[in-house]
């Protein structure tokens, strides 16, 4: 169990770096013993890397096909489902294929702002099939992504700044406390809204109050579930999952997903265009 | 040596064309339920974001060549499959197995390379073997 042993082990097992690591400890030893208190280890280990997609449509049931319909559960105000169907996705009932101008290579048929490489904030970042990584310390747990790559600071024993003094970004302001002991809960808020909620286009407003509760079922499954409270959008609040993700042995950040326009355009002329041409006679 | 020599089949398999490929392009446009068999020479190898690319020539039993280009995994999930960028190396001739465009455009997705020494180099492996290479978990007997 590497629960309440060295984060550096517990890497270290699973990447077979033990040397690397020893020498760290012993680096390190004659540090801790002059410290006062050794820090306490977290109640809760997320260590290990985490992937994929938790899933790419946050509702409560249904499936990205029943997007916007009674099917998926979903509170919409008014507003928020007939901004949902205007929105051209490239996932959901209405997917459109990423079509772009053949002159311009500009995009025509998503309006998808991942395309344009704008941040997908928090919580479609977490649509992306690619790994995350907590990084632990008693007063802010870091989670990393490998696509961007963003990393978000989470605030532990915080709490949320007064409303005239928090901005408004693409990942919020986020504060954390653990459950029990397998539960780390982060709570976030400070939105501006930029992003889509999750693939199939579902909006928020700046009102978003998000809640992730990640459980650690064993060493090789993590439960996600995510709660949105958007009074700005929706007449409730919703809860999607939870969805299991597994601990991922690959390195994490060995490479990582960095979105560029012009490599959208090139991949589009190169490989895209020319599978919607007429088929030859 | 760019004229190698020509192989083409096609083998029923009902694959299922990957999410992010429908993402970008849509799946429509390539056959997703047979393999296509090519045996080229590498001109040009490309370890990129959305999509790698690698581009080859292929040369028919008349001695034709044609031009391919067909895309692979980002390089986050060719790392996990066991690929680097050194891979592919240009001027090697190497089968490779796509799903090609249904419209016969000379342009298709990777889903596995057979190495020189015989080796599969699987871009998108099986669901259990995809498993056990991202998670150590071995597939049920």
């Amino acid at each position: 169990m590497m629960r309440n042993t060295p984060a550096c082990f517990a890497e270290a097992f699973t990447r077979r770096r033990a040397a690397a690591c020893a020498a760290l400890v012993a680096l390190t030893l004659p540090l801790l013993a002059q410290s006062a208190q050794p820090r306490p280890a977290a109640p809760v280990d997320l260590s290990g890397s985490w992937g994929y997609a938790v899933g790419n449509s946050f509702s409560p049931t249904g499936t990205a096909q029943d997007a916007g319909t009674p099917a998926d559960g979903v509170p919409y105000q008014p507003w928020a489902l007939a901004l949902m169907k205007s929105r051209k996705t490239m996932t959901g009932p209405n997917a459109t294929f990423n079509t772009r101008n053949s002159a311009t290579l500009e995009t025509t048929d998503t309006t998808d702002p991942l395309e344009q490489c704008t941040p997908n904030g928090i919580p479609r970042i977490l649509t992306w099939p690619a790994k995350f990584k907590f990084l632990q310390a008693p007063d802010v747990v870091y989670i990393l992504y490998e696509y961007g790559p963003y990393w978000r600071p989470v605030w532990m024993n915080r709490q949320h700044p007064p409303a005239d003094e928090l901005d408004s970004t693409f990942f919020g302001h986020a504060i954390g406390r653990y459950e029990g002991n397998d539960t780390f809960i982060v709570d976030t808020v400070g939105f501006n809204d930029k992003t889509w909620l999750d693939d199939v286009g579902r909006p928020h407003t700046d009102k978003l109050h998000l809640i992730e509760r990640y459980r650690r079922v064993d060493q090789g499954r993590l439960e996600v579930t995510l709660t949105i409270d958007d009074p700005g959008a929706y007449t409730s609040t919703f809860t999607f999952g939870p969805r299991t993700v597994l601990a991922r042995t690959t390195d994490f950040g060995a490479a990582l997903w960095t979105c560029t326009i012009e490599n959208n355009k090139e991949f589009f002329k190169d490989i895209a265009a020319p599978t919607l041409t007429a088929p030859a006679k | 040596m760019r004229t190698t020599a020509f192989l083409f089949m096609t083998v029923a398999l009902g694959v299922l064309a990957p999410r992010a490929v429908s993402a970008h392009h849509g799946a429509a446009g390539y056959d997703s339920k047979n393999i296509t068999v090519l045996k080229g020479t590498i001109t040009e190898w490309i370890w990129r974001n959305p999509h790698s690319e690698v581009r080859f020539d292929v040369t028919d039993d008349k001695g034709e060549v044609r031009h391919w280009s067909v895309e692979a995994p980002p390089p986050t999930m060719l790392t996990e499959r066991g690929w680097t960028k050194a891979s592919l190396k240009v001027g090697e001739t190497l089968t490779f197995q796509i799903n090609a465009a249904m419209n016969g455009a000379p342009v298709g997705i990777l889903r596995k390379v057979v190495l020189a020494n015989g080796q599969d180099l699987w871009a998108y492996p099986p669901a259990d073997l995809l498993l056990e290479l991202t998670t150590g978990a071995k597939p049920n007997p």
